[in-house]
Formats: structure tokens, sequence, C-alpha cells
């Protein structure tokens, strides 16, 4: 269980209750960025080291905008691990793409994912399963 | 404005959300939101009106169209964001 529930948290939960799909990004992430928020990559490392512990196999790919700049983060998965570094890769099993406020906001645990989704400040492309087993790996 | 043709291969509609998820046929797929409102189990959502709900049943209407026949369709959305702006079956 969350540590700090809102009503409105409490509420979305009621509704998504009957769905597995939504359920598990209704919860916020825990603080991948610690106390500097402007540093997502420290979100990216601590992202790899929750999914090291997976079977799943394939590459993730976070497309951050920041102002007219655009970085990319690529985590690849392979059975026990997973390297991370900022960099595009080609045909990525999931693509993240938001701006960089957005992902702190996430990143921090400030606003859940599935918020985030459902407002349309993200957008998800490739394999939402793989996008499940992050969200389930980094439950607190 | 931004566009992504597909196949369906989803189609999830709740109170609380609707979305579904193309696929290009090509390996990219993406999962697209037609409405998503918290708060609306006590009713009609104050910020949806009648026009609107019946313009998200129109899209579920094409989508399941599509779905059902294997049809393409293609969402608009703005390029930054995941929320449907509209469909167009064919």
């Amino acid at each position: 269980m969350a540590a700090r529930t809102s009503p409105a948290q409490h509420e979305l939960a009621k509704q998504v209750a009957g769905s597995s799909l939504l359920s598990d990004f209704l919860l916020p992430f825990p603080n991948l960025l610690g106390q500097r928020r402007t540093e997502l990559a420290v979100s990216f490392k601590r992202i790899a080291s929750a999914l090291a512990g997976s079977k799943r196999t394939g590459a993730i790919q976070f497309t951050i905008r920041e102002g007219r700049q655009t970085r990319r983060w690529c985590l690849t998965l392979t059975p026990g691990d997973c390297h991370v570094e900022e960099a595009a890769i080609e045909n990525p099993n999931l693509e993240v793409i938001t701006d960089a406020a957005v992902w702190a906001d996430i990143a921090s645990g400030k606003v859940s994912p599935l918020e985030a989704f459902g407002s349309g400040k993200v957008r998800v492309r490739g394999d939402i399963e793989l996008a499940r087993v992050l969200a389930k790996r980094l439950k607190r | 404005m931004a566009d992504f043709t597909g196949t369906v291969s989803c189609v999830r509609v709740s109170e609380l959300a609707g979305f579904t998820r193309l696929d290009d046929g090509a390996g990219d797929t993406e999962t697209f939101i037609m409405w998503f409102v918290p708060g609306g189990g006590t009713g009609i959502p104050p910020r949806l009106n009648a026009f609107t709900r019946i313009l998200h049943s129109m899209w579920v209407s094409l989508l399941r169209e599509a779905h059902s026949n294997n049809l393409t369709v293609t969402i608009n959305h703005a390029a930054d964001s995941s929320i449907v702006e509209a469909i167009a079956l064919g």
C-alpha cells in the first residue's frame, strides 16, 4: 500500500480496481530522483537497477524533451541484468515519450504514471506489457 | 498535429477511461487515450458534456468496426500527446 493516499487517489483506486492493466500504473513511483529533480539520468539508473532482477529481455527507450533539446536513454534488458546508457536505439520494444518536467514529476513520485498518461502528457509506443513489468518492479 | 495509421489491436472502455492501441503492421504500436476522467464514478463527469460523450461513443463504434473487420484507422493527436483528437476509418 502507498505510504500516502490522497482522497483523489483513493477514488481513482476504486475506479481502476477492476482493471489490472490500469491498476499497474496507479501508484506513483518511489522517488527515483532524490533531491535533484533536474538530474534525470539518476532515475534511469535506478529503473535499470530495479529491472535487473527481471527475466524479461528487450529494450526500453525514454525520449525526454527539454526545451529544444531531446535526450534519450536506453535500457537494455538481458536475463538477470539491465544496462542503461544515454543513447538512442532503433526499434526499442517500448518507448516512453514525454517532456522533462513531466518525467521529473513521475520519477519523483509526485504524479502517478496513470495520471500522467491519462492526461495526455506521456506517449507510450510499443509493448505495454513491458511497461507493466517496469511499473510492477518499481512498486513501493 | 501528428497521426498514426494502423489496425486496432485493443479497445478498452470504462466510465473512467477509454483507450485504444493501434498496430501499423511494421512493428510499431501506440496506445491512445480517448477519455480519462478520474472522479467520474459519481455520475456524468462535469467536464464532459453530452456532445463529447456522443463523440466518444462514435469513436468506439469506429474502432469496434475496424477491429472486427481488420480495417485501418488513422488517429490524429497532438505531436506531444497521446490524447485522441480525431479518428478516421478507412
